[in-house]
Parts: structure tokens; C-alpha cells; sequence
């Protein structure tokens, strides 16, 4: 069973939905605005903000917060940890995919 | 594998596929420059052709205002992408990147003739040549962009603007030059950059 699925390889903090989404989306496209996410995930931004939350703890993306004129703006990029994640977590996946 | 497994893998994959397949986003850049260049070109023609009585020195003035309409035009530009989607995928970064490099080419052979023709008093139609370089980097990022993006027609513009390039020469030292040199630039940077400003995503609200 060594080659089959392993559950427990499955990152946590990447495995959900949204968070996969957003982890999917920033390893090609960051970094991304906030409202990018929002729009390309259909979440609302509470959800969107707890997720984010989530992938910033575990080291896998920054945000960061500025200003461009008086509208804040919040920019989120992948990190090196995290586009390693990603790549380990999709890794984990391919036996169940075939 | 469950169906909300399977909803979830479909998931990730179109958000992949969002992100790869972003719109370039440069097409306001190139509308800009290109309407810039062209008009500027064809002052200069009018001014070395005799047209309308203009004195040489309205040369200077003619690329003394393109200067400050690109220094204050830039910036604002570059700014109206602030809410774009995309702008952080691979397609733009790589084009940024060409473009930004291609503009530095583009820079650094204006200040040499500059500094061979008021320093050191070689030729004036050294000037003239800037069109090779200028053409040449049209041609290579232009190429890369639509390669990298996916965007098979910028090929065309890329093919006539390298061809271009070599066409220069043939024209040092004369007016139609410059003619020349805005009818290329038209079909290089204004109709490429009018295609990409219509097929780019709408900008994104404000956050809150």
C-alpha cells in the first residue's frame, strides 16, 4: 500500500475546498488582490478572510494590507513554503486520481 | 471517490485554469506608446519633409512633449490596473518583464546617440536607427507575450515589426522614415493594444 493513497499525507491546512481553491489560484497567479479571490471563488469575504487566516498561520501565503488613495487594498502571494505545500499535497492526491 | 470529491477536484482545476489563463493586460500600454510614437513620427516627417513650414527646431519640441506626456501618462496608467485581475499571473509577469527590458533597450541607445551626437558630433541620422531598436523590441516582446499567453495573432505584429527592423536602414536619412515608421507603429502597438484592451476582464470593485 506503500504506492496507494495515504490520507494522511494530506496537508490540513491546505485540505478544503476554499483553501484549495485559493492555494490552486495563487500557483499561477500571484501575487492576488483580495477581491480577485473573492470574485474568482464565488466566497463570501468573511469566508474568504478565515480561510486566508488559515494559510497565513500555517506559513503558506502573506498578506498584506496598503492603501491606494484612501481604498485599502489587501494583496495576497504564495510563498516559497507554500507553493512546496501545494506541490507535496498534489503529490499526495495522484494515487487516488490514477 | 466521492461526487463532492470529485466537485472539489473540478474545483481546483478551474481555479488553475483562472489563474493560467489570465487575460494580458498590457493592451493600454501598448494603445498608448503607440498613439504616442506614431503621432510624434509623423510630426517629425512633416518637419524633415518641408509640410506646413514647420522649423527644425520643432523637432525638439515634438520629442521634448512626448517625454513629458509619457512621464505623466505612465504612471496614471499603471495605476487604472490597480483592480484588474491577473495581474499577478505568469502571462503579465512575463510580459511586464519583456516589455520593461525592451523599454530599458530602447532608453539606453537614445542616450548614446544623444550623447554621440551633442558630445562628441557624430551624425545626425544616428537618430534615425533608434526605429531599428525600437522595432526590434516590439518584435521579440510581442512575441513572447502572445507565445506565453497563448495569443496566436501577435505573431503578425511580431513578424512585421522585426521585418521592419531591417527595413530601417534603407530608409536612413530620409523623411519617409518617419512616415514609415508611424505606419508600422500603428499595426505593431495601436491595433494589438485596441484588441487587448477589448478582450481584457472588467476591473473589480473597490474593497470595502
Amino acid at each position: 500500500m506503500s504506492d496507494g493513497f495515504d490520507a494522511g499525507r494530506l496537508d490540513e491546512a491546505i485540505h478544503g475546498r476554499l483553501r484549495l481553491g485559493i492555494m490552486a489560484y495563487l500557483s499561477q497567479a500571484s501575487p492576488a488582490t483580495f477581491n480577485e479571490l473573492k470574485e474568482v471563488t464565488g466566497a463570501t469575504g468573511g469566508n474568504l478572510s478565515t480561510h486566508l487566516r488559515k494559510l497565513e498561520d500555517s506559513g503558506y501565503i502573506t498578506q498584506t494590507k496598503s492603501f491606494e488613495g484612501r481604498k485599502p487594498l489587501t494583496t495576497i502571494a504564495l510563498t516559497d513554503a507554500g507553493a512546496a505545500a501545494f506541490g507535496s499535497y498534489l503529490e499526495a492526491l495522484k494515487p487516488l486520481l490514477g | 471517490m466521492t461526487e463532492t470529491e470529485q466537485d472539489d477536484l473540478s474545483f481546483v482545476r478551474e481555479m488553475t485554469e483562472a489563474g493560467r489563463n489570465a487575460p494580458l493586460l498590457g493592451g493600454r500600454f501598448y494603445l498608448f506608446w503607440g498613439v504616442l510614437v506614431s503621432v510624434a513620427y509623423v510630426g517629425q516627417w512633416a518637419v524633415l519633409d518641408g509640410r506646413f513650414g514647420l522649423e527644425p527646431q520643432t523637432i525638439g519640441f515634438i520629442w521634448i512633449s512626448f517625454g513629458v506626456v509619457a512621464g505623466i501618462g505612465m504612471p496614471l496608467l499603471i495605476r487604472s490596473l490597480k483592480n484588474k485581475p491577473g495581474r499577478g499571473a505568469m502571462n503579465n509577469r512575463v510580459e511586464t518583464a519583456v516589455w520593461v527590458m525592451s523599454g530599458f533597450a530602447m532608453f539606453s541607445f537614445v542616450v548614446g546617440v544623444f550623447v554621440a551626437t551633442a558630445v562628441f558630433g557624430k551624425p545626425i541620422w544616428l537618430w534615425d536607427f533608434v526605429a531599428t531598436i525600437a522595432f526590434a523590441g516590439y518584435g521579440v516582446s510581442l512575441f513572447t507575450s502572445g507565445s506565453i499567453a497563448g495569443v496566436a495573432w501577435m505573431r503578425i505584429p511580431s513578424v512585421i515589426a522585426l521585418v521592419s527592423a531591417g527595413i530601417v536602414p534603407i530608409l536612413v536619412a530620409t523623411p519617409e522614415l518617419y512616415l514609415f515608421g508611424a505606419t508600422v507603429i500603428i499595426a505593431v502597438a495601436v491595433v494589438p493594444g485596441f484588441l487587448l484592451v477589448m478582450g481584457e476582464p472588467k476591473s473589480l470593485p473597490e474593497e470595502a
